[in-house]
């Protein structure tokens, strides 16, 4: 079951709310001396994911993320169209791509990547399950359109939001809350985020790596 | 402060629903990953053992602690561009 049936009256990483203002500044060309060269854009989602850890939303200060549509590409893999969820666990090299991707790869290839062994892909997304709660919208593609209402998140698109009522997780805007992580899938978004930011970049390798 | 109202929303909600619950008053659900598989057990709420609510496939494939031996991600992003 990926969400919890009954709400906790405390806020959760993963949780889906509603109800908050994001804002993103851009900046063309920054400079050592600050200027007005920059904008600041407004977005009001139908629904955000707390991305701060259970026990660091306190203290007037929360990480959201936007839920967003997925990539119609996704379903040009059929063990993702079995269950989009798969692309939040580690997966088989040979399931990370359609059959006809990997069978163009070449041998070659194709032994690099099961010299890998299960992993994850797509670093930095974190699908959420369908629910009646989400809109459905449309997906074109070259084999017909398909109707959704997946969602996810990327853990590259945070927002900081201050917050005066967020005093910890229990004394929180909990009434915002819609939907809640079942217990694993909350372990799985924990995991995938972990290994997001402990990534070892290659100019940091040693030959322990 | 929440509305009254909404606390009473929520309270109801979660005595409530159907589903698997992570913990309640009177008892808690723990997970114990054993090689392959995840045991689900009931326990109450001093500790003793009630039943078994569930075995389950880990769906990881590996351990937690065994996460960190994983070499990267599959490289795919060029093959899911919109």
């Amino acid at each position: 079951m990926f969400y919890q049936q009954g709400l906790d009256n405390a806020l959760r990483l993963g949780d889906v709310l509603s109800g908050f203002v994001l804002s993103a500044t851009t900046i063309d060309d920054p400079q050592k001396v600050i200027s007005t060269q920059f904008s600041v854009s407004i977005e009001i989602p139908d629904f955000v994911v707390v991305l701060s850890p259970c026990c660091s939303i306190e203290k007037g200060v929360i990480t959201l993320t936007p839920l967003i549509e997925v990539r119609s590409s996704f379903f040009n893999n059929p063990y993702f169209i079995e269950d989009l969820t798969r692309i939040n666990r580690i997966m088989r090299p040979e399931d990370s791509v359609s059959p006809s991707v990997w069978k163009n790869l070449g041998q070659e290839e194709q032994n690099k990547r099961l010299q890998e062994g299960p992993t994850f892909a797509f670093s930095n997304l974190f699908i959420y399950e369908k629910n009646q709660l989400f809109k459905d919208y449309v997906l074109h593609r070259k084999e017909g359109n398909t109707s959704t209402n997946y969602y996810m998140i990327d853990f590259k698109n945070t927002h900081k939001i201050n917050c005066s009522k967020i005093i910890n997780p229990q004394d929180s805007p909990f009434h915002l809350k819609y939907l809640q992580l079942s217990i694993d899938s909350r372990s799985e978004l924990r995991l995938k985020l972990a290994k997001f930011y402990s990534r070892i970049p290659d100019e940091d390798r040693t030959g322990d790596d | 402060m929440v509305p009254e109202h909404s606390k009473i929303d929520y309270s109801e909600l979660k005595n409530h629903g159907t589903g698997s619950h992570g913990e309640s008053e009177d008892f808690k659900i723990v997970t114990y990953p054993i090689d392959k598989y995840e045991i689900v057990v009931k326990l109450s709420s001093d500790g003793k053992f009630i039943g078994i609510v569930a075995i389950k496939i880990n769906k990881d494939f590996i351990q937690q602690k065994q996460l960190h031996l994983l070499k990267g991600y599959h490289d795919v992003e060029e093959f899911y561009k919109e």
